[in-house]
C-alpha cells in the first residue's frame, strides 16, 4: 500500500473519531451550558430494533395555538417559555422569528399532525422497563436548552422522581394479605327445606 | 489513466489467465525485459490475472471473512441496543471509540502488514459496522430521535473514503447501501408536506439514484484506474433501479387518480435539488461514458445502447413525477412495459458481457414480477385456495423452465471460455 493511501486510511479513521467527538461535544456543551427547564409530557412506548427500547414523548408546549395550525409542515416555530409557580415551564408565546436573547425559548418544527417537534421526542430506557413508564401517573422531562433554542434531554421525571429502572416496582412487589390458618371445618352447603 | 474497455466477456478471461504464463515466456525469450513484464502485470489487478480456481478459492475466503465480520458487527450492535444500564456516559463513549480504533488497527495490520488481504478487509468492514453502531449509540446516549437522518449520514460519511482506499467490494457495497439509506431516512422529512402520491415520489427518487449509481459504475469501467470500483456500483445501481421500477408497476401506487388528483402537497427544497442534481449528473455520466467508449472502441457498441436505455428510464422518472395524465392505467402499462424491456436488456447485456450476476439478477426480477402480477390480477377474481394451488403449480413449472434456460445461458457463456 502506498504511503499516500496509508495516510488516507488513518486520516479516515481519525475523521470517524472526530465526527463522533464533535457530535458528543455539541450535546455535552448544551447539557452543561444550557438552561435547565422542566416540561410536561405524555409518553408512548414502542421498540427500536437498532437502538433498544425507547419512549416517544409529546409535550404540552407542542400544541400550536389555533391561529398557527395552518402552517405548512416543516415550518420553524420558536416557543418562548416562562416558569410557572409549580416549577414547570410553559409556553408564553409562539413566533416565526427568533425571540430576544434575554428570553428563554425552544426551537421547534411543525409536523404533519400540526404539532411541534423539538428534537427531544425520544428517551431511551433499558429493555423490559417500559412498564414503569406505562404505569406512571405523571411524566415530566428535564431538558437543557442553549441560546439557539436547541434542547437536549437531561432526565425523565416519573411520578416526581428521576427515572430509575432499578427501583422496585411497587405494584409487582406488593404481596397479597396473609390470612391466618383456621382449625374449624368448612361450613356445610346450604340445603333447601322440603 | 484511460484505457480501452476490455470488458468483452469470456475472451478477456481467457486472455487474462494466459497472460502470466506468456509474460514469463516472453521474458525468458528476451522479447521483453523484466521491467516491461512487470509494467504489463501492473496494468491488471492480482485477482484479474489469477487462475479461475484461485479466484473461486479467494471468493470463499472473502465470503467466510465477510460473514464473520458482519456477525461480529451485528453482535456488537445488539449488545449496544440492549441499553447499558449501570455504565456511566463517559466510559460508554470511551469504549465505543476504543473498539472502533482497535477494529481498524487490526484490519490495517492484517491486510497491509501480514498480507492477509481478504481477512484484513473483512476486519475493516467490521470496524465500519461498529463505527455505525457507535454513531447510533452516541445518539442513544443523548436521546437523539430514533430515525434522525443525521445518524445514517454520519455513518455514510465516515465509510465513504474507505470505499476507495481499501478497494474491498464488501466495503463498497456497505458504502453505497449507506448512501441509499441516508437518503431513505431523510426522505420522510423532505416529503412531509405531501399527502398524496408519496410512493410515486419515493420510487422515482430511487429510480434516479439507481440509474446514477449504474452510470457511475459504467464510467468507472472505462477508466482503468477506477475499474476495480465499477462492478459493485453497477450491480447495486441496477438492483435499486429495477426495484424502483417494480414498485411503479403496481396500479395501487397511482390510486390517487381515483379522486381525480395526483401528487398533492409540496416537497422540501432538498428533495427537489437532489432529484434534479442526480438526473443531471446521470446524463453527464452517460455522455462521458459514451464519449470514452467511442474514443476507445471506435464504434457504437452495446455500451451506447445501454446509455440510451438509462436516458429513457431517467426521462420516465421525471415524467411520472411531473405529468398528471389523469389515468392510472397509462402509468401502470408504461412501467410494466419498461420493466419488461429493461429486464430483457439486462439479460441480453449480461449474456453478451459474460456477466453471470446480471443474468441471475434479471431472472430473479422476472420471477418476482411474474409472482406479483399473478397475485395482483387473480386476487379479486378467483377463490383464495385455488389461487395458492395454481400459484404453486405455476411456480414449480416456471422454476423448472427458468432454471433450464439459465443453465443453458450460463453453459454458453462458460463454453466460450474454452477448455482449462
Amino acid at each position: 500500500m502506498s504511503g499516500i493511501l496509508k495516510i488516507a486510511f488513518w486520516a479516515t479513521v481519525a475523521g470517524q473519531i472526530v465526527l463522533l467527538l464533535a457530535f458528543i461535544a455539541v450535546k455535552e456543551n448544551t447539557l452543561h451550558t444550557g438552561t435547565s427547564v422542566l416540561l410536561q409530557t405524555v409518553p408512548i412506548d414502542p421498540l427500536s430494533l437498532l437502538q433498544g427500547e425507547y419512549v416517544v414523548l409529546d409535550y404540552e408546549i407542542a400544541e400550536l395555538p389555533e391561529n398557527r395550525r395552518g402552517a405548512a409542515s416543516g415550518t420553524i416555530v420558536y416557543v418562548t417559555l416562562r416558569e410557572s409557580p409549580s416549577g414547570l415551564w410553559r409556553a408564553s408565546r409562539y413566533s416565526n422569528t427568533k425571540p430576544d436573547t434575554d428570553q428563554l425559548f425552544i426551537k421547534g418544527t411543525t409536523n404533519e399532525r400540526k404539532r411541534l417537534e423539538f428534537g427531544i421526542d425520544t428517551f431511551f430506557i433499558p429493555e423490559g422497563t417500559g412498564h414503569i413508564i406505562e404505569r406512571s401517573r405523571d411524566v415530566k422531562v428535564l431538558v437543557a436548552i442553549n441560546s439557539n433554542g436547541t434542547a437536549v434531554i437531561d432526565d425523565l421525571i416519573v411520578d416526581g422522581l428521576p427515572f430509575d429502572p432499578s427501583r422496585p416496582d411497587p405494584v409487582i412487589t406488593k404481596e397479597p394479605p396473609h390470612l391466618p390458618e383456621s382449625d374449624e371445618p368448612p361450613p356445610p352447603p346450604l340445603q333447601r327445606k322440603p | 489513466m484511460v484505457q480501452s474497455s476490455s470488458n468483452s466477456g469470456p475472451e478477456d478471461e481467457r486472455f487474462l489467465e494466459r497472460l502470466p504464463g506468456e509474460l514469463t515466456r516472453w521474458q525468458s525469450d528476451g522479447i521483453i525485459t523484466a521491467e516491461q513484464g512487470q509494467a504489463i502485470r501492473d496494468r491488471y489487478s492480482a485477482s484479474e490475472i489469477a487462475p479461475r480456481s484461485q479466484r473461486v478459492q479467494g471468493r470463499l475466503v472473502t465470503g467466510l471473512s465477510v460473514i464473520g465480520a458482519v456477525l461480529v458487527g451485528l453482535g456488537i450492535i445488539l449488545f449496544f441496543a440492549a441499553n447499558w444500564d449501570g455504565i456511566d456516559r463517559t466510559p460508554k463513549l470511551a469504549i465505543i471509540l476504543g473498539v472502533i480504533i482497535v477494529g481498524h488497527g487490526l484490519g490495517y495490520y492484517l491486510r497491509y502488514h501480514r498480507g492477509y488481504d481478504r481477512v484484513g478487509s473483512a476486519m475493516v468492514l467490521m470496524a465500519c459496522i461498529i463505527y455505525g453502531a457507535g454513531v447510533h449509540l452516541v445518539g442513544q446516549v443523548y436521546n437523539v430521535d430514533v430515525n434522525d437522518p443525521r445518524l445514517m449520514l454520519f455513518w455514510f460519511l465516515g465509510v465513504l473514503p474507505l470505499v476507495y482506499i481499501v478497494r474491498s467490494q464488501p466495503i463498497q457495497v456497505l458504502g453505497i447501501v449507506l448512501f441509499l439509506a441516508a437518503v431513505g431516512f431523510r426522505m420522510p422529512d423532505w416529503i412531509d408536506g405531501v399527502y398524496m402520491g408519496e410512493a410515486v415520489l419515493g420510487a422515482s427518487l430511487f429510480l434516479i439514484l439507481g440509474l446514477m449509481l449504474l452510470a457511475v459504475g459504467r464510467l468507472k469501467e472505462e477508466i482503468i484506474l477506477l475499474r476495480p470500483y465499477s462492478e459493485v456500483f453497477q450491480l447495486v445501481g441496477m438492483i435499486t433501479a429495477l426495484a424502483a421500477i417494480f414498485v411503479l408497476t403496481f396500479s395501487d401506487v397511482f390510486d390517487s387518480f381515483d379522486d381525480g388528483l395526483y401528487i398533492q402537497g409540496d416537497t422540501e427544497l432538498g428533495f427537489r435539488v437532489l432529484i434534479v442534481a442526480a438526473g443531471v449528473l446521470t446524463l453527464a455520466l452517460v455522455f462521458a461514458t459514451a464519449w470514452l467508449n467511442r474514443r476507445n472502441e471506435g464504434k457504437f457498441t452495446l455500451s451506447g445502447i445501454e446509455g440510451v436505455a438509462i436516458a429513457i428510464l431517467l426521462a420516465a422518472a421525471y415524467v411520472v413525477i411531473g405529468a398528471n395524465t389523469g389515468s392510472e392505467a397509462f402509468y401502470t402499462i408504461l412501467f410494466n412495459a419498461l420493466l419488461a424491456l429493461t429486464l430483457l436488456g439486462v439479460l441480453v447485456s449480461g449474456y453478451m458481457r459474460g456477466k453471470e450476476s446480471w443474468v441471475n439478477i434479471g431472472l430473479l426480477f422476472i420471477g418476482i414480477n411474474i409472482i406479483a402480477r399473478y397475485f395482483e390480477y387473480s386476487w379479486d377474481l378467483l377463490d383464495r385456495s385455488f389461487i395458492f394451488v395454481a400459484a404453486g403449480v405455476i411456480l414449480l413449472l416456471g422454476g423448472y423452465l427458468v432454471e433450464r434456460a439459465r443453465q443453458n445461458m450460463l453453459e454458453r457463456i462458460r463454453a466460450t471460455e474454452g477448455p482449462r
